[in-house]
């Protein structure tokens, strides 16, 4: 079948749809990075949880309430700001000023536990005697689809297609896309037209310089972590309703894209990590689209695709070390 | 300022101690601190910086923010340029602003006269002395002991942490000892 303009413009919108979730998916540990010069290696893991969060809230809430799963992603903001709080006092607060390592292997476990806790639950049996035994639920399964992949259910809209001159836009994809979109400017204005948002920033920029000026660094340090776990959130929630989600996607498979958007788009800034999150959306699409349909017929494999955005990824490195917004470091 | 962990002795303000406390309680008990070197938030604008020396919750905002551009009108026509794009010395007047937020009793000074050209230190310590007219104490660690002991009214030699010569400015700005400390030589 000949390439046509068509498939070429669906194949940019679909790139472009797709980068805005990871726009949002990389904007909250960018602000964490940027404030704390922590990488939250459970990042991805978050975004796992709330993904199930709206997941189990579409199977077991939507039809009794009467409520659309989209709402689930206030839901999923509020749990993942809890998670994040009790992420930070439970592992990162005694270890932030003791270096990089710390904070890294603590949140690394917790991806480790967290991928365990959404496939297996958190379940101990206990045995009386060999014909009583109970089980000890702690945590229920939270995948319902025990590792096949999950998506959000009893959603109204999910086959709904917009068609604009033969481009196609799902309805789900284009709500989650908005969603995105609203969200990145709404954390921008946060930051620098709020106290605590400039608290945030000034934090980033010189710590001992905002604690002399009389800024609570330990506030606004917290608040960095609540709210990146909590755009982590927002970012599941508008996952599962695009993508069929796996627990093992709450190891660190989510997080070599998320680290090239943040390194792109500069760490900590918010513009920039929007535009670089649509960039690497054109990119994969992109480059998939070339491997299938020219590099196929040459005899590549079909996934060079990835290779191709992450070589795309090195070459903008080299010419640009720091990112479109970031500082050049001399 | 509480950044360093004092490993000895104690630090008294007005009766109380300020050992335990962290930067930002310090700052609560009217106590600003101009850093050597500036440490403005070099990507925020100036009104932002200054913004930043004031409590979170601030009635009198706006007074405050008068008062600084009262004193250095400059910062007013650049209230919404980037810091790390002013000059040295008006850098300098966005870190004194920032420090004159938080209305402190005290103001501590350290090498004002850093990275400034003549002219433009003497223009800061123009409104150093309007500063301390207003009923700000100060306290500054200069290197230029010239001008220290002329604006002072008392100045403390400092020799390897350990205060050498005490006294009125007024009557050490004659004393050969000064010069001897600074210049390290004996004569």
């Amino acid at each position: 079948m000949p390439v046509g303009l068509t498939d070429i413009v669906q194949n940019l919108v679909n790139g472009l749809l797709q980068g805005g979730f990871l726009a949002l998916a990389s904007v909250g540990l960018s602000l964490i990075y940027g404030v704390q010069k922590i990488l939250n290696i459970a990042h991805g893991a978050f975004i796992v949880i709330a993904a199930f969060v709206t997941i189990d809230f579409s199977i077991l809430l939507t039809p009794v309430l009467h409520l659309d799963p989209l709402i689930s992603i206030v839901l999923d903001f509020g749990v993942l700001i809890v998670f994040g709080v009790l992420t930070y006092f439970g592992l990162i607060y005694k270890t932030e000023n003791k270096g990089f390592e710390g904070p890294l292997l603590a949140t690394f476990g917790l991806s480790i536990f967290i991928e365990y806790v959404i496939t297996n639950g958190l379940i101990f049996p206990i045995t009386i005697s060999p014909t009583q035994s109970y089980r000890l639920v702690l945590i229920p399964v939270i995948d319902p689809s025990y590792g096949n992949g999950a998506i959000a259910q009893n959603q109204a809209y999910s086959s709904n297609v917009l068609n604009l001159g033969g481009i196609t836009f799902p309805e789900p994809q284009l709500i989650a896309f908005l969603l995105a979109f609203l969200t990145i400017p709404l954390l921008h204005l946060f930051l620098t037209r709020t106290y605590y948002g400039n608290g945030i920033r000034a934090t980033a920029q010189d710590w001992e310089a905002a604690e002399f000026s009389g800024i609570d660094i330990r506030k606004t340090r917290i608040l960095s972590f609540a709210l990146g776990s909590g755009l982590a959130g927002i970012a599941g929630g508008i996952y599962a309703f695009t993508n069929s989600v796996f627990a093992t996607e709450a190891d660190v498979s989510l997080l070599p894209l998320i680290l090239a958007i943040i390194i792109l788009g500069g760490v900590g800034s918010v513009i920039g990590t929007l535009i670089a999150g649509l960039v690497v959306g054109l990119l994969i699409s992109g480059s998939n689209f070339l491997a299938l349909e020219v590099l196929t017929q040459y005899s590549f494999p079909s996934d060079i695709g990835v290779l191709l955005t992450f070589l795309i990824f090195l070459i903008v490195l080299m010419v640009r070390p720091s990112g479109f917004f970031g500082k050049v470091v001399k | 300022m509480g950044i360093v962990k004092q490993s000895d002795g104690d630090v008294v303000y007005n009766g109380s101690s300020l050992r335990s406390l962290r930067p930002h309680s310090i700052v609560n008990r009217s106590i600003s601190y101009v850093p050597e070197g500036r440490r403005l938030f070099p990507e925020m604008s100036v009104k932002e910086n200054i913004r930043m020396g004031a409590p979170a919750r601030c009635n009198d905002l706006k007074e405050r923010f008068d008062r600084v551009f009262l004193l250095f009108p400059v910062l007013k026509e650049r209230r919404g340029q980037q810091a790390s794009t002013l000059s040295g010395g008006e850098q300098q007047m966005v870190a004194i602003g920032r420090a004159l937020m938080s209305n402190p009793k005290l103001l501590l000074l350290d090498e004002l006269s850093f990275g400034l050209s003549p002219i433009m230190f003497e223009n800061v310590l123009f409104a150093i002395e309007k500063i301390r007219e207003n009923g700000t104490s100060i306290l500054m660690a200069e290197q230029n002991s010239e001008r220290a002991l002329e604006v002072s009214d008392r100045t403390y030699v400092l020799e390897n942490g350990k205060i050498t010569i005490a006294g009125k400015s007024s009557e050490l700005i004659d004393d050969p000892r000064i010069q001897t400390a600074y210049l390290g030589v004996v004569s």
